[in-house]
Order: structure tokens, then C-alpha cells, then sequence
């Protein structure tokens, strides 16, 4: 392995020490959505298209950018990474290997797609993904396996009849039934009020209901292109009901996605003005250079001048000396002496 | 008897001299993969302690203030890190080194003191250790697809490496980490219990 990320194995007693909660393995299962993430995004975002080109570049992890791409353009960042981080912890606590947590967070993803809610998408890739790891002798044969399951379950929403099927429960939510799990991540509410991990994002939606309302009062209403005429439902309507009116919600920024995109907005325009001031001072630098070099050309012109002018003196003089000759006259030395 | 013919001593090889001011680099070898550890920790550290510094100080009411009005107090918290850790980052870019290797070790760090400054401030009242663990992993998460997206903005992080990274992990190679429920319990700081105290 290249240097990417080597620290997170090398400097593992050193973790240990500094981070105070989060467990290395979910350190590492972090340091596998930040590279999904980038290479989504350096590969042209989060398209259909983008996904199948991305998906054709690599090949064990072919599957992982499918599922991330899947997953955002089904639900917003914020689901896609709470489903992929509940997935792997789950799958921490259930003993499963680094390869197998990074695999139900990848499941719990893509099951965003076909499911809607993040507490069932959670359960169902923890669920598929004890399946395939359980059964699968290796980690790529168990990737293989899982990628399978993926793709039937991508084209049937039978996610969760899988996750029934592999027996798997799930500790996290401690709600009666699969309908209930899917709110039990609003109303155990770890935040101690308000409207739970997803907050506005899924508590704003018609299906998921804020502060002080419960899922048994509030009616419930089927969107018109589900069953084709919009008709209210009795209040003992299942949260999986709601799950198209979530879908309408997909392309709705959170506050936290919208605050992301000004402070990128803000970064680009601060690395916009350090660029002005760079190329500023560069200018200002191209300036100084050039005034330096016609004086220092000036001072070289003027050396070349004086030796020239030194040189023709000591011609002048040297002929002068070759062409000295005695004269007549004859010298009295004793001339103006008084004797 | 053929006529030997005068030959010519072998020249010697001529020994390949490195040209005065070309530099000896690979040119595909990315410039980031080239950091001294000593210098990526050294930069590691820079983003932590100024991080934390900006959180406590100059930041420190505004943060409050998005905090005590949260609604989503995990997104709230990645916002939060991202806005400690990105100014960081681009004033060691400007340095010329970014800690690669270390960024997620920092990341988590960060987001582990903004959940200490929520709950030693009465903002977040956790119940048990448990659900602690699971905000911040979802927090560190956030941060990470966020900080992901940013760098792929630019041509510093070698796509190649990333891809490397991910398969490795996926292959098992990393499965020898010991589990959480291997793991050494991570309450160090926990007081011991006082002879004759309350019950």
C-alpha cells in the first residue's frame, strides 16, 4: 500500500492514546468514505453515468462506488454517511472484521435506494452483510457475494426480508417492529431533545414527525404518484408508507450541506485573493527585477567604458615612451649655482 | 596467415553524470507521497493544537451560539470541525505540507474535542459511553465525505494510492485491528472511586 493513510496502522497505539471515543477501526472505516467520497466526486460527481464509468475503472471496490453513488443520488450526504457510519459500527459490535464493517456501511448505503429510511437501511446492510461474510470463505469472496445480493436487492426492494432472513437483530434500535426501527433512530434521540440524529432533514418530512408528535396521532398522506389519488390514511399508517414523501425531499440541501457549500463558496473566494495578492506581488517582484537589471547592465557598461578609457591611457603612454627622443639641448648642471 | 587487424581498446562506458539543477524525482511520483513523517506529524500537530486554540478562543461564542440553537447537534458538530479543520489545512497547503497520513488521525481528533466542548459546556448531555461513540463516528464520517469532496478539487491526493487504500481494506488487510470489543476500554481520565463517597 502506498502512503495513503499508513498512519492510521502505524500509529495505532498512538490512537489509542489521543482519541478519546471514536475506535480506530472506525477511524479506518472513515478513511474509506473519505476516499469514496473523493474519488466520486474527482470522477465527475454523483451521476448515473459517473457511477457506471467509475464502477468500470476499478474492480473489488467497483461495488462500493455503485453503492455510494447509489446512495447519494437516493438520499443526501448526510443520510449516506449516517448510514454507512451506523453500519459500520453495528457491524463493530457484532464482531465482524475491519473488511466486513466497511461492507454492511456500504450495504446500509446502497439500501438507502430501496428502503428510504436510514434506521431499516442500516439494518438491512448490517444484516446483508453478516450474510455474505459469514458465508463467504474469504473477504473477496464475500464481497462477491454481497455485491450480488446488492444488485438483486437494488432491483427489488426485498432488502428486508434478506435482513430477516440472515437473523441478524440489530441492538441499535429497540423498537417492536421494522416500521417502529426506522423512527426508533429519532425517538431514542441521543442528542437528549430535538429531533434526533437526521434532525430537520428527515423529522421535516412529511413521514417523520418533529417534537411532541407521535407516529400513532399524525395522519399520514400517499403522495398522488403512488397510488394515483392522493387519499389520507388512518393514523395506524406504518413509517414505510411515508417513504415516497422522503424521496421528494432528496434534493432539499440540509442547513449543514447548505453551511458546506458557503463556506466553500467563502474558501474560493479567500483562495481567489490570495491568488490576486500572489500574482500582485509577483508583478510588483517583475518590476524591482527589471529596474535591477538595467542598472546592474548600466554599471557593466560604465566598468567597460572606464577600462576601455584605462586602456588607451597606457597605450598612449607606452607610446609615448618608445617614441621619446633626446633632444639637443645640453643640461648645465651647474646652472643658477652661485660658485 | 590472416592479417590481424589493428583493434581498437574498448572505450569504457560512459558513466551517466546527473545533470547540474534537474532534480532527481520520478516525475509521477506525487510530491505528497514525498512528506517527511516527522514533517506531516509536525503539521498534524499544527492543525490540533490551532484547531482547538480557535475553538476555545476566537470561535468559541459563535459556536456556542449555532450549538445552543441546534436542531441537529451531530451534523452541527461536523460543521463545526469542518470549519476548525478546513482553514487548517489550506494554511499548511500553503506550506506546502499536508499530513495525508495523518489527516483522518486529526479529523477525529478534532471531532472528539468539539464533542468535549459541547458536553463540558451543558450542550450535549449524553446518556452512556455507547451513544457518545456513535455521534462522533457519525460526525467523523460527515467530515470525511465532506473533506473527501474538497480534495478532489484538487490534483494533490494521488487517486491511485486512495484506490490502493480502499481495496487493501476490503481485501482483509486490515482486519488484524482489533475489534471494539477487543479493544482496551478508553476511559483513562475516569477518576477512581472515592473510599466512603456517595453510593
Amino acid at each position: 500500500m502506498s502512503g495513503i493513510f499508513k498512519s492510521v496502522k502505524k500509529a495505532f497505539k498512538k490512537i489509542g492514546k489521543v482519541i478519546k471515543k471514536i475506535a480506530p477501526v472506525l477511524i479506518v472505516a472513515a478513511a474509506v468514505y473519505f476516499g469514496g467520497s473523493y474519488l466520486m466526486a474527482s470522477m465527475g460527481g454523483a451521476s448515473a453515468q459517473a457511477a457506471g464509468s467509475v464502477a468500470t475503472s476499478f474492480t473489488k471496490s467497483a461495488g462500493m462506488w455503485k453503492s455510494f453513488l447509489g446512495g447519494i443520488s437516493n438520499g443526501t450526504a448526510s443520510s449516506s454517511a449516517v448510514a454507512f457510519a451506523e453500519g459500520s459500527y453495528k457491524a463493530s459490535q457484532a464482531g465482524m472484521a475491519l473488511s466486513g464493517q466497511v461492507a454492511a456501511g456500504t450495504a446500509a448505503v446502497n439500501s438507502l435506494s430501496t428502503v428510504g429510511s436510514v434506521g431499516e437501511a442500516v439494518k438491512t446492510g448490517v444484516g446483508m452483510a453478516q450474510s455474505a461474510f459469514s458465508s463467504g470463505s474469504d473477504p473477496q469472496t464475500s464481497w462477491n457475494i454481497l455485491f450480488n445480493g446488492l444488485n438483486d436487492t437494488t432491483a427489488t426492494p426485498a432488502a428486508a426480508t434478506a435482513a430477516s432472513a440472515s437473523g441478524y437483530e440489530t441492538g441499535i434500535f429497540h423498537s417492536e417492529s421494522a416500521d417502529a426501527a426506522s423512527s426508533g433512530y429519532l425517538e431514542s434521540d441521543p442528542l437528549g431533545g430535538g429531533s434526533g440524529v437526521l434532525g430537520e432533514e428527515v423529522a421535516s418530512t412529511s413521514g417523520f414527525t418533529s417534537q411532541g408528535e407521535t407516529l400513532e396521532t399524525a395522519p399520514r398522506t400517499w403522495p398522488a404518484q403512488q397510488v394515483g389519488v392522493a387519499t389520507t390514511r388512518p393514523a395506524t399508517t406504518t413509517l414505510a408508507e411515508t417513504l415516497p414523501a422522503a424521496a421528494e425531499k432528496v434534493d432539499k440541501p440540509s442547513i449543514m450541506q447548505q453551511m458546506i457549500f458557503d463556506m466553500r463558496e467563502q474558501a474560493l473566494l479567500d483562495r481567489q485573493d490570495y491568488n490576486a495578492q500572489i500574482i500582485a506581488q509577483n508583478k510588483e517582484r517583475a518590476s524591482i527585477d527589471k529596474m535591477k537589471l538595467g542598472l546592474s547592465a548600466g554599471g557593466l557598461l560604465l566598468n567597460a567604458f572606464g577600462q576601455a578609457q584605462q586602456a588607451k591611457a597606457a597605450e598612449e603612454e607606452r607610446k609615448r615612451r618608445l617614441e621619446w627622443k633626446p633632444t639637443e639641448q645640453h643640461m648645465n648642471p651647474y646652472k643658477g649655482l652661485i660658485t | 596467415m590472416p592479417q590481424l587487424t589493428p583493434q581498437m581498446p574498448a572505450l569504457p562506458e560512459e558513466e551517466v553524470m546527473p545533470q547540474e539543477g534537474l532534480i532527481e524525482q520520478p516525475p509521477m511520483e506525487s510530491a505528497a507521497l514525498q512528506v517527511d513523517d516527522e514533517d506531516a506529524n509536525a503539521a498534524a500537530t499544527k492543525i490540533i493544537t490551532s484547531s482547538k486554540s480557535r475553538m476555545y478562543g476566537e470561535e468559541f461564542d459563535r459556536y456556542m451560539e449555532v450549538l445552543q440553537g441546534s436542531e441537529n447537534l451531530v451534523e452541527d458538530l461536523a460543521m463545526v470541525s469542518l470549519n476548525l479543520l478546513v482553514p487548517e489545512i489550506n494554511a499548511v497547503d500553503s506550506a506546502g505540507t499536508v499530513p495525508f497520513d495523518y489527516l483522518m488521525d486529526a479529523s477525529a481528533e478534532v471531532v472528539s474535542e468539539a464533542y468535549d466542548m459541547a458536553v463540558q459546556t451543558g450542550v450535549y448531555q449524553p446518556t452512556n459511553e455507547e451513544e457518545v461513540e456513535r455521534n462522533q463516528n457519525i460526525t467523523l464520517t460527515m467530515v470525511a465525505g465532506e473533506l473527501g469532496k474538497s480534495f478532489s478539487d484538487g490534483d494533490a491526493l494521488p487517486e491511485g494510492g486512495v484506490k490502493n487504500f480502499i481495496e487493501s481494506v476490503m481485501d482483509g488487510n486490515y482486519d488484524n485491528l482489533p475489534t471494539e470489543a477487543q479493544s482496551p476500554p478508553m476511559n483513562p481520565e475516569q477518576p477512581p472511586l472515592m473510599p466512603g463517597g456517595p453510593v
